[in-house]
């Protein structure tokens, strides 16, 4: 039996917030015809990007059950996401989807540093390890 | 590592394909930017054949011709409307003066600005303190564009609005006429000549707008007292009443006059009416462009003169002598012109003769071909002709319309010209002579070592004013280097390299400047008052090789047809190559476009900026790589410069003191065209056509967009 860590994730919640407005902006890069990077492989790739990142952030904020390595993982690749958005961003001269990559990036770090551990692995094998013994 | 390298490197790894993509994009352009036409699917037979009833109905003045030879190596053939030349080498100059209307300060009545070229706007009310104020006051989308998609051509459109009878006037790449208000963008009324939309000599629709005339004294309710005329690609040139729209009857046929019936020697296309005629003195000048590098044997140069009410055929001028139009062609002037009107002068840009890559077939000396040349406009004679290369094979074609200016030189007022070229070189002359007012030195250049190619000895060289880009090639760019594993290196190591004017070879000559130039179609403009001139140029690499004629049909049967060229039957075809790495960046260092200003009266070059940003699926590359141009700048009086011409698709005004940057509007494309400006109703407007060009971009518009300080 597994128990769910306890406090608030703040920093997975900042960043699913931010991953939403994030991709409300890229949308609108995408289609708002006359922006000067309308329907161009650009914007459609921040649209994927930031579309990984909101999927990313939910199960971040939301299935606080999952292992720590998976956790590990996800928390990674979101940072290459916020990296990569925001170089895409910064390329694209798209300024608000920049600064939304800059929030995110002290959401990710608010997680990385203060948001409460999964732990799931470690009491899975601790319980284990208890049972061996 | 700096920041600016990081970014770099990012974004190249994004976005490696974009100025491959762009110079991929210009291997198949045409003679009007340095490139090749492709898709031409309608044989001159059947052109003719469907033009034969037209060419019947026009009245063939052939009988009254008569040719007089002129200058070195040319000839003018006189029609029935012209006075025959004297021949004797003593011009009779007409008179001086320039046609009042085109002479107001608040009008942008031809195609560069004014006769002079000097793209210069007496306007001051938007000033370096208040132009970032500056907003869009309306904006017109023609509905004549195409993305290359269905049965039309790609549209590249490069019109400059024209200001005059109070009425903004635009051709458009479908080649129909537009009347708008100038103040609000309202239409007045179109004109449809219902042209064929096909890439006869052109790759694209292409269009760089529409000239004016009008009688010196115009009667009050009658038509056609002044017109508007535009050309298209299968060389009709329609003439319309100006404020009607209506066809002018009395203009060659029923308002059109098939410019392609004195197409008679090698006629293999159309003579293609892209650039607006030169307007002066109730005549129209006309040059014509063509497709190059298909061919070796072309429609030999040829200027026209026509009367401007009726469309009658005044003089011809013929830029090749008689004796080598069946081994060559081309040196025709596809650029616009500039025009003393004070002198009577014409000044024509004669592009390079045909095969453009390999003259084995073409070794005597063509003295016009690739010069500046001025013409006495009355008759068609040379007056002076000044050649900025020998034996061309570098399809160096003179480029722009020479700038005509004054300049300050050991106290005295000296009547200069200014001539950008390819090769990037500013050749300051005497208007009146020719005679340099900045040295020309002729210096040695390298032979060439393939059979049968005779390069010449030397080539003029300009030291002052500086070169738009810089004598030696920028070098191997670490970054595309390192993103291509040591591939730009290896590929330069095996290129034929000795400076300027390395002629092509069979190992491939690394080309710099290549076709592109150096300075492209749009020229400089000049500030007359200070004598500051500003002028928008590209830097970029190009590989030149000569493939002898067994193994180019080789290519040819194995389907490898991108980027090679027949040159006819000439003993070698002809590889481009755009030197970029395996992911299509560019192997040479940025920035690959910059904007500068000389001083005139020192040929010191005050300041050279990158301009503009290069753009590629979106995104912008760094603001110091530059983007390379297609387009034109525009000076005021108040110290502003107005210039789109960049790939990001924006339009911009610039501090000509300094270079810097005050103002910026994005806009639907490209906008490759010089601007209007002009003050109506005493407000001043910038408007540009912006129409995209695939060279560029594969992004194209319909707009025409006028900005305005707020009320």
């Amino acid at each position: 039996m597994t128990s769910k860590p306890q406090g608030t994730a703040y920093g997975a919640w900042l960043l699913l917030a931010t991953s939403l407005i994030s991709l409300i902006l890229a949308a609108a890069a995408t289609f708002n015809e006359g922006n000067g990077i309308a329907y161009t492989p650009g914007t459609y790739l921040v649209l994927a990007s930031t579309t990984l990142m909101l999927l990313g952030s939910l199960l971040l904020a939301l299935a606080r059950g999952m292992p720590r390595w998976l956790d590990g993982l996800l928390t990674f690749l979101l940072l290459l996401d916020l990296l990569g958005t925001a170089m895409a961003a910064y390329l694209l001269q798209a300024e608000w989807l920049l600064a939304c990559m800059g929030v995110g990036l002290v959401a990710w770090l608010i997680h990385v540093i203060a948001d409460p551990a999964t732990g799931k692995r470690d009491r899975h094998m601790t319980q284990r390890q208890e049972a061996a013994s | 590592m700096t920041r600016q390298d990081v970014i770099a490197i990012f974004a190249s790894l994004l976005l490696s394909g974009c100025i491959g993509y762009a110079q991929a994009q210009e291997d198949t352009s045409t003679d009007e930017e340095g490139g090749q036409p492709q898709g031409i699917t309608e044989t001159q037979d059947d052109e003719s054949e469907q033009d034969a009833s037209a060419d019947e109905a026009q009245a063939d003045d052939t009988e009254d011709s008569s040719v007089t030879p002129t200058g070195p190596g040319g000839s003018v053939d006189t029609g029935p409307a012209g006075e025959a030349p004297s021949g004797d080498g003593e011009t009779s100059l007409p008179r001086p003066g320039a046609d009042a209307w085109m002479e107001s300060p608040d009008t942008w009545a031809t195609f560069n600005g004014d006769l002079r070229a000097q793209k210069y706007s007496p306007a001051d009310q938007i000033t370096p303190e208040n132009v970032g104020e500056l907003e869009q006051a309306w904006e017109y989308h023609t509905g004549d564009v195409s993305d290359g998609s269905d049965d039309v051509p790609m549209s590249v459109w490069s019109a400059t609005p024209l200001f005059v009878n109070d009425t903004l006037y635009l051709g458009t790449p479908f080649y129909r006429i537009i009347a708008l208000d100038p103040g609000s963008g309202e239409e007045k009324w179109t004109f449809d000549p219902e042209a064929r939309l096909e890439a006869l000599t052109q790759p694209n629709m292409k269009n760089r707008g529409v000239a004016y005339w009008q009688a010196d004294e115009p009667r009050e309710g009658e038509a056609c007292q002044k017109m508007v005329y535009i050309g298209t690609m299968d060389a009709k040139l329609y003439g319309v009443d100006a404020d009607t729209g209506e066809r002018c009857a009395d203009f060659g046929n029923d308002g059109m006059v098939d410019v392609d019936q004195w197409n008679t020697v090698n006629d293999k296309w159309p003579l293609s009416l892209l650039q607006p005629p030169t307007v002066y003195n109730d005549t129209l000048f006309l040059g014509w462009a063509g497709k190059d590098w298909t061919d070796a044997v072309a429609p030999p140069g040829t200027v026209f003169a026509l009367d401007a009410r009726t469309g009658e055929r005044r003089w011809t001028f013929h830029a090749l002598p008689e004796e080598v139009v069946d081994r060559t062609g081309t040196a025709n002037v596809w650029a616009s012109m500039s025009l003393d009107p004070e002198t009577g002068l014409l000044y024509i840009p004669i592009s390079s003769p045909s095969p453009n890559y390999y003259g084995g077939d073409r070794t005597e000396e063509l003295p016009l071909a690739t010069s500046v040349t001025a013409l006495n406009a009355e008759t068609g004679e040379v007056v002076w002709s000044w050649q900025l290369v020998h034996h061309d094979i570098w399809d160096y074609d003179t480029v722009a319309p020479p700038t005509l200016v004054d300049i300050e030189k050991d106290g005295e007022r000296v009547p200069a010209l200014v001539q950008p070229s390819k090769q990037g070189f500013l050749f300051v002359l005497n208007r009146e002579t020719g005679e340099p007012i900045y040295p020309i030195e002729e210096r040695e250049v390298p032979a060439s070592d393939v059979e049968g190619e005779e390069a010449a000895p030397t080539q003029p060289f300009v030291d002052v004013p500086e070169p738009v880009i810089p004598d030696e090639w920028p070098g191997i760019s670490r970054l595309a280097d390192m993103v291509g594993l040591g591939e730009c290196s290896r590929k330069a190591e095996g290129l034929r390299y000795e400076g300027r004017f390395t002629p092509p070879s069979l190992e491939g000559t690394l080309a710099y400047p290549p076709t592109t130039g150096g300075s492209q179609w749009g020229g400089g403009a000049v500030d007359p008052e200070s004598g500051v001139f500003v002028i928008n140029s590209n830097s970029v690499v190009q590989i030149y090789r000569l493939i002898p004629r067994d193994e180019f049909e080789q290519l040819e049967q194995s389907g490898e047809t991108g980027g090679y060229y027949a040159q006819g039957d000439t003993a070698y075809g002809f590889q481009l190559e755009t030197f970029l790495n395996w992911a299509g960046m560019p192997c040479w260092k940025p920035p690959y476009g910059t904007l500068a200003a000389y001083d005139l009266t020192t040929g010191e070059r005050l300041w050279n900026e990158p301009f503009g940003q290069v753009q590629k699926h979106g995104f912008y590359m760094p603001e110091s790589w530059g983007s390379v141009t297609i387009g034109a700048p525009v000076i005021t009086r108040s110290g502003l410069i107005f210039i789109g011409a960049s790939m990001d698709s924006r339009v911009r005004a610039l501090d000509l003191k300094s270079g810097e940057v005050l103002w910026k509007h994005l806009v639907d494309a490209p906008a490759v065209s010089m601007p209007a400006v002009y003050t109506y109703e005493g407000k001043q407007y910038v408007t540009f056509a912006v129409g995209g060009n695939s060279i560029l971009l594969p992004k194209v518009s319909d707009q025409v967009v006028a900005f305005a300080l707020p009320d």
